[in-house]
């Protein structure tokens, strides 16, 4: 009862107008910060912490909230229209995204982003309103050996991935597990394949990777064309720009089930929205009727993750107001606000600053009604890129993705990255290996090694580990099931139509 | 014409020593850290710029510029391109010795400026509230039987200060460190999780990693690191040195210039930083973040760091990380 009286006094905070004010600026900044690729919310929020000292902590935050969630919002414009993923979780958005884009129905992909993102991430603060404490518990029982089997079970969709050859499949798969390894490796303190270069001590750049397989590969596809003189016309927007009933219809499932992968998997610290949108993907794919149109402009490839990369900003709340633990880069900047207003989020949060804590969830209910109401009519405006002529859209994307890559760190080896990792992609085109599953290996092929020796360290190099306790035994059936699954269908259906026969 | 040889020889000296007693910067400050933004060394570089601006500190405007990559190298491959510059300032931490010992710094300690001590952060080791762990003896007991007995993390790789400080504590209880069990947990936040909900023994990290659960009385913190007891939350905290195994390992924020600073940039510079340190939001900052006041001006942060440099060398030789 006092918690619901707790939760009405935070709409009041929310509604008073210098907050809705910020809320309003959060977003707006937010979809800003998401179109742009390279420059994500942490850098975001983290370069508002010094204007904002003084201010009232919880004004702040709801602003700062906003830009966490509103960039999710834009990630998947430039996904869309231009194959450049604007954010790390909109990766799954470029494939079917921009392939809808190509058939004429980019004002549809991007409608239901928009209303996608919208349903999402109010799923997901109403979890962050009802479920925040008991989750808590849930979060902690996570760790490294539940981390590593969780991984083997998102790794396991892989084969949904892999198009039409299994063999292409495993190449581009293997490849990402490489890049995956460069860099210092934690458990030893030891370089690998840095090739004496510091700047790949920390690593290869996700964002840098997929800037280069998707939007560099295309500019050079266009490039073919243009010298080739087989160029295709301009993608020319085909019907309206609303969704059709059909596609409506379509996506509402996809939107709902993202939604609560998003939510679920925002909540484990660490994972984060992009293993969040490939889960919802592959997910979406496996539950399909149609899965060969994945990968061909299935609106379901873009509802889904953009859902999911949308409820997870709420889930990833979760251990950020209640543990005052950090699940990621944004929500990490988050808690160095929340310190510097004097303010520890963590158990008491709850018991002392709930005016703050409600006014920031509520303050999210509204920023995703204004988000809504921003985004859909920018839909009109965007789209008119497409009709942007060749000559200068392929250098506009060269343009847009270096600033993005140069964004990140300051470093011009990401920019030879993304060329490099732009010719990888145009040749991976070329000859057919599908790029989904490098980048599946290369969010999961880091975490996944990592967690396993940290499993095994504790263990003292003992295997019960990984079936010790009940949610490991779980993800490994899960796992096992998700291998199989593909050899088994066929099979059952090939014994119900011979039953039909006989 | 004593006198007017007098004053000549004064006008001399003058003119000599006017250049060094008064360097002032020309053009905008530009301070540079080593990391994305939003980390502990961007908050404390941000903290400092807006003091500098706001107290009027510099009489040129001040910025700051991350170069986040190869653990701390490219930052101060960037700073040294600015040799003798003293408009260049960088924060860095430990990494910046324990790297030039591990092999991967591409710039030695030693060329660089030192210039100030910030604060300092005190490694401390926690367990869980319900741990049988209930005094840093206990730690020690477990791990004498057996080393391997507990699973101890030690954000946020091998040969971090927080590795470092588990294996002095073991050292001082004449535990071969090299036999322990330290996991290393990508991020401080995933190795609380981690404590929190029992997949580790104890955690090692800086206090603010863990003052909320302190706090809260979820997690019980056995000993601190320090020199002497730090204050407010960790009052009730003995140190190792204390319980009688004299173990410290600071996690201290140095303000760094490049290489070749003139004695007169350095003198501005202690100036500064020195005034900088006594504002209101400075302290206010240090209180709420858990950071241990230590402002040290450039001379002993130099030997600071050799000091640093000589306890890093040991404890690394005896795990076998030294190249």
């Amino acid at each position: 009862m006092e918690t619901l009286t707790h939760i009405l006094n935070g709409f009041v905070v929310a509604t008073q107008p210098i907050n809705l004010w910020y809320t309003f600026l959060g977003v707006f900044m937010g979809t800003i910060i998401g179109v742009l690729p390279g420059i994500g919310p942490s850098a975001g929020i983290a370069l508002l912490i010094p204007i904002t000292y003084g201010m009232n902590p919880t004004s702040a935050l709801i602003m700062m909230a906003g830009i966490y969630y509103g960039a999710k919002y834009g990630g998947s414009t430039t996904a869309i229209l231009i194959r450049t993923p604007g954010e790390a979780a909109s990766v799954m958005t470029s494939i079917d995204g921009y392939e809808m884009a190509k058939k004429g129905r980019a004002g549809a992909a991007l409608a239901v982003s928009a209303i996608g993102s919208f349903i999402a991430g109010t799923i997901g603060v109403i979890g962050l309103t009802l479920f925040a404490v008991p989750l808590t518990s849930m979060a902690l029982k996570f760790g490294p050996a539940e981390y590593f089997t969780l991984m083997l079970f998102a790794m396991t969709a892989v084969s949904t991935l892999t198009g039409k050859s299994p063999a292409k499949g495993v190449i581009a798969t293997v490849l990402g597990l490489m890049i995956a390894t460069i860099g210092i490796d934690l458990q030893s303190g030891q370089a690998r394949y840095t090739m004496g270069i510091p700047e790949f001590q920390d690593g290869v750049g996700f964002v840098v990777v997929v800037v280069g397989l998707f939007a560099m590969a295309e500019v050079l596809r266009g490039l073919e064309g243009i010298y080739r003189g087989t160029s295709a016309e301009a993608m020319k927007i085909k019907g309206k720009l609303w969704l059709t009933r059909e596609e409506w219809r379509r996506s509402i499932g996809p939107i709902w089930r993202g939604g609560v992968i998003g939510f679920v998997v925002g909540v484990l610290p660490g994972a984060g929205g992009t293993i969040a949108s490939i889960m919802s993907y592959t997910t979406e794919k496996r539950m399909s009727k149609h899965p060969e149109e994945f990968g061909h402009g299935a609106i379901e490839g873009v509802a889904g993750p953009e859902a999911a990369n949308n409820s997870d900003t709420a889930g990833a709340l979760v251990p950020l107001l209640t543990l005052g633990i950090p699940g990621g880069g944004a929500t990490a900047v988050m808690l160095g606000a929340f310190i510097m207003y004097g303010v520890q989020p963590g158990p008491l949060l709850f018991q002392n600053r709930p005016d703050l804590v409600w006014g920031l969830i509520n303050s999210m209910y509204i920023g995703n009604v204004m988000l809504v109401i921003l985004n859909l009519p920018l839909i009109g405006l965007f789209v008119r890129l497409l009709y942007i002529p060749q000559g200068i859209l392929y250098p506009m994307i060269v343009a847009i993705s270096a600033i993005g890559a140069y964004a990140i760190n300051g470093s011009v080896v990401d920019l030879w990255l993304i060329l490099l990792f732009g010719v990888i992609g145009y040749i991976f085109d070329k000859v057919d290996i599908p790029v989904a599953p490098l980048v599946l290996s290369l969010v999961l092929g880091g975490m996944m090694e990592q967690s396993f020796r940290q499993a095994m360290t504790i263990s003292g190099g003992d295997l019960k580990i990984f079936y010790g306790s009940a949610i490991t035994v779980t993800l490994l059936v899960m796992s096992l099931i998700s291998v199989l699954l593909p050899f088994i269908i066929p099979r059952l259906r090939a014994m119900g139509s011979k039953g039909d026969e006989s | 014409m004593s006198r007017i040889l007098a004053s000549l020889a004064l006008l001399y000296v003058a003119i000599l020593a006017a250049p060094a007693a008064a360097w002032q910067p020309e053009k905008p400050i530009e301070i540079v850290v080593p990391t994305t933004p939003g980390g502990g060394i961007d908050r404390s570089a941000r903290l400092l710029q807006k003091i500098i601006q706001e107290e009027k500190l510099a009489p040129v405007p001040v910025s700051v510029t991350n170069k986040p990559g190869g653990g701390g190298a490219v930052s101060l491959v960037y700073l040294n391109q600015h040799a003798g510059d003293g408009h260049f300032v960088a924060i860095n931490s430990p990494n910046l010795i324990a790297n030039d010992l591990n092999g991967r710094g591409a710039v030695k300690y030693r060329d660089v400026t030192p210039l100030a001590n910030l604060f300092s952060e005190y490694t401390v080791i926690a367990v869980r509230a319900d741990s049988p762990l209930k005094r840093g003896q206990d730690f020690i007991d477990r791990l004498r039987k057996d080393p391997q007995s507990l699973a101890v993390s030690t954000p946020t790789t091998l040969g971090s200060v927080n590795h470092l400080s588990f294996a002095l504590v073991a050292k001082a209880g004449g535990i071969d460190p090299r036999k322990l069990k330290a996991v290393v947990l990508g991020s401080g936040g995933d190795a609380v999780t981690a404590l929190l909900g029992g997949h580790i023994d104890a955690h090692t990290g800086t206090p603010s990693s863990v003052v909320r659960m302190v706090q809260a009385g979820q997690v019980r913190a056995l000993a601190i690191l320090a020199p002497k007891r730090i204050g407010g939350p960790y009052a009730e905290t003995p140190t190792w040195t204390e319980l009688g195994y004299k173990a410290v390992m600071d996690t201290w924020r140095g303000v760094i210039g490049p290489k070749g600073m003139t004695a007169a940039q350095i003198a501005w510079w202690d100036g500064v930083l020195a005034k900088a340190v006594t504002s209101e939001i400075w302290k206010q900052a240090l209180e709420q973040n858990t950071w241990e006041a230590n402002y040290l001006n450039s001379a002993p942060t130099r030997k600071l760091f050799d000091s640093e440099h000589a306890d890093y060398r040991a404890i690394l030789g005896d795990l076998g990380m030294i190249k």
